[in-house]
Formats: structure tokens, C-alpha cells, sequence
């Protein structure tokens, strides 16, 4: 599951997407607006963020609404861990080629 | 959409070296590989640098003992040296892709140098500028491919 959620953040549309919602839940045709995306094309990110469980959505009437779960923001912090760990390491490796030079 | 990047950490690190040799360190392929892949377990099996503005680096490594099933493919998108670079990065493997921003501030201080780094999570659709550049570089790569081929 985290490994979808990495996928599903790595998308610079979706990661967009989830930063929209992290200001409260919109419909799927407000979160399309702003782009140059069809609609069909933003459900289409939308489905990915709900198979990795990062969002809900409730259809209204004829509007699809989309909120973030409390997930996102643990696969949030789990995204920066998993980059903070990467680049740490290499920036300490870098340090010891240097000291090697 | 924007707004504050919800993805994005700093590091920071002092090296006792002159910004001159760790921009090089970034800049240069020789040098490049022997840090970016730091995992034991793991290697490095290509490595490319195209240092100038608009060019940028690709990297390709795995578990070894192939170094493969991995691409790291960087945009330099700032290129001042000694003291700025600016990279987009795109790192794709096995149903995996993620596309990170990375600004390197080369700062002189006494006996070394202050590396800042800041990570960032991109978001928003690509630029087409960004796909056209991206895709260059493949083509580049296939050309390069198909005249060793040749």
C-alpha cells in the first residue's frame, strides 16, 4: 500500500491534486478547472488516489466530491522520510568522495 | 494551483572542499556515479552528464550485480557554477515514477564549503518545455544507441 501511495504522490497532476485537497474538499469538476485536463482525464487521477487510499470520493446529485483521509498525510510523512533518508545518504557519501579526492 | 510545496525537506552539509570540486562532484560523470548510488547492494551501470544550462544528467542503476532496472534522468534547469544548480528530476523503475525538484547552494566558508539542499515534491502538469527536453535527451540516448549500434 505505501508503495502505491509513493506512486500515487510521485505524479506531479495527482500531487497537485492532494495539495488542493489538503485545503478542504472540492467536486472532481473544480479540481479539473484550473488545469488544461479534461474531466475525464482528472477522474482518472482521481481513481489512482483512491485505489492507494489517499481520498475519498461522494457522489452528490451530479457532482463527484473528493476528500482527503487522514492517510494522505501519513503517506506524506512517509514520502519525505523514504527522500529525506535517500538524499541524506547520498549527501554523506558525497562527503567521503570528497575526502577522498 | 498554487500553493506552498506539501512535499519538501532541506538538508544541509559541510564538506572540508572547495565549491569548485563539489560542483564538480555534480556536474562531472566520473564523480557523479561514485556518490549517487550509495546502497552496497546496489551499483550504477550508466552514467551521463551534459553540463550546461538545459542539459543535466542521466543515471542508470539497480541491484547489482546488473546495476539496472533504474533511471534517474536530471534536468539542469539553473546552471551557475560554483554556486546554484537547480535540477529536475524524473526517477523511474519497475510501476514506479517520481518527479522531484533539488536546488544545490554552494556557500564558501572557512576550510570547505555549505552545501544547502532543498527537495521538493513537483506538482502542477508538466511544462510542455519540460517534456520536450526530457524526450530529447531519449532520443539523444536512442541516436547515441543506434550509431554504437551502427
Amino acid at each position: 500500500m505505501v508503495h502505491l501511495q509513493f506512486a500515487a504522490l510521485g505524479d506531479p497532476t495527482r500531487l497537485a491534486i492532494v495539495e488542493r485537497l489538503a485545503r478542504g474538499p472540492t467536486s472532481a469538476g473544480d479540481l479539473a478547472a484550473p488545469t488544461t485536463l479534461s474531466l475525464p482525464a482528472v477522474l482518472k487521477h482521481i481513481r489512482v488516489l483512491e485505489e492507494a487510499g489517499l481520498l475519498t470520493t461522494v457522489k452528490r446529485g451530479r457532482v463527484r466530491e473528493c476528500r482527503l483521509r487522514d492517510d494522505a498525510l501519513v503517506a506524506v510523512a512517509g514520502w519525505t522520510a523514504h527522500q529525506q533518508a535517500l538524499w541524506s545518504t547520498r549527501l554523506d557519501a558525497l562527503g567521503s568522495l570528497l575526502e577522498d579526492l | 494551483m498554487t500553493t506552498a510545496p506539501l512535499l519538501s525537506f532541506d538538508l544541509v552539509r559541510t564538506y572540508p572542499a572547495p565549491p569548485e570540486r563539489v560542483w564538480a562532484a555534480w556536474t562531472s560523470a566520473d564523480l557523479l556515479q561514485r556518490w549517487a548510488c550509495p546502497d552496497p547492494a546496489w551499483c550504477v551501470s550508466g552514467c551521463e552528464v551534459d553540463a550546461r544550462a538545459g542539459g543535466g544528467y542521466r543515471l542508470q542503476f539497480g541491484p547489482r550485480p546488473g546495476g539496472d532496472g533504474y533511471r534517474e534522468t536530471a534536468t539542469f534547469v539553473v546552471f551557475e557554477p560554483v554556486e546554484r544548480l537547480v535540477l529536475d528530476v524524473v526517477t523511474s523503475g519497475e510501476d514506479m515514477a517520481e518527479n522531484l525538484r533539488c536546488t544545490v547552494l554552494l556557500v564558501p566558508v572557512d576550510g570547505g564549503t555549505r552545501l544547502e539542499l532543498t527537495v521538493e515534491g513537483v506538482s502542477g502538469a508538466p511544462t510542455v518545455e519540460h517534456l520536450r527536453a526530457g524526450w530529447q535527451w531519449c532520443l539523444d540516448g536512442i541516436a547515441a544507441q543506434l550509431g554504437a549500434a551502427a
